[in-house]
């Protein structure tokens, strides 16, 4: 039940892992602009007040092009066979998850939060701050730490089946790849 | 009286339960005339192998080596299928080497 979700790449073919990574990225883009959130960067979700479809799309595919490559020429030193189909694929499902944080912005919360902490904070008043806030805050913060570990999941796997690594060498490469890119 | 009939297909023991050297073949019986052969010959390099890498090795060959269809029969993906491969591979190298 759980392996599909966490391990993926060595169940399913790379058509079908292909397709599902495509359409989860449009449809990430498309919930990235209902919801305002911005993914200008690989391990980066941030809330703005308003973003277009297409500058969505444009920034889920260049984090997707900059991560396979970092992760190809990790996957070639490991191994000289590494499929640069392989390596796609795992960056392609695995991005998207991080729609799942997306939520959190709905009516522009997130966004409106960040303002008045920054205001709060260029006011010298951050204690100031509402409880509900700081409820809000540390649930989103948890919520995120546990995205963030599926996709790290998904990316140790996917690169470790693309790759046939072993023993540590995954965990440094994924470790070196997102902070590289 | 209770009658048990266990089909049992025993599995060619490669390595030594006591020390975990490869075991070598002592004696060779025929099941026709019980004529017995003794002597010290080496195990032939396929059947070092475990038993599940014997299997999968005999499923590449049915399959004319198309892992592709060795992927869609075992339920797993062409790269899982091939770095198996390459690991058998690499232990057959290993054990060729000795």
């Amino acid at each position: 039940m759980i392996k599909p979700l966490l391990h993926p790449f060595s169940i399913f073919s790379e058509k079908k892992l292909l397709f599902f990574g495509i359409v989860l990225t449009i449809f990430s883009a498309f919930l990235a602009s209902f919801f305002n959130a911005r993914r200008n960067g690989v391990l980066d979700v941030h809330f703005v007040t308003s973003i277009s479809f297409t500058t969505a799309l444009i920034e889920s595919l260049i984090n997707l092009f900059i991560l396979s490559i970092f992760l190809f020429i990790a996957g070639i030193i490991t191994n000289k066979k590494t499929r640069l189909i392989d390596i796609f694929i795992t960056a392609l499902v695995a991005l998207p998850v991080f729609l799942l944080t997306f939520f959190f912005n709905i009516n522009n919360t997130m966004s409106d939060l960040g303002l008045q902490i920054s205001e709060l904070n260029s006011n010298n008043s951050i204690m100031e701050i509402l409880l509900d806030n700081i409820f809000l805050l540390l649930v989103f913060a948890l919520w995120s730490l546990l995205v963030l570990a599926w996709v790290f999941i998904l990316l140790y796997s996917g690169f470790k089946v693309a790759s046939n690594a072993k023993g540590s060498k995954p965990i440094f490469f994924i470790y070196w790849c997102n902070t590289s890119s | 009286m209770f009658q048990f009939n266990l089909k049992m297909n025993p599995k060619l023991p490669i390595l030594c339960p006591s020390c975990e050297s490869i075991l070598q073949v002592a004696q060779l019986k025929c099941e026709h005339c019980n004529t017995s052969v003794g002597g010290n010959y080496a195990l032939p390099i396929f059947l070092k192998l475990l038993q599940e890498e014997q299997d999968f090795m005999m499923q590449f060959f049915m399959n004319s080596g198309s892992l592709k269809e060795m992927a869609k029969q075992m339920g797993n993906s062409y790269p899982t299928i091939r770095n198996k491969l390459d690991d058998i591979i690499e232990k057959l190298n290993t054990l060729n080497q000795k």
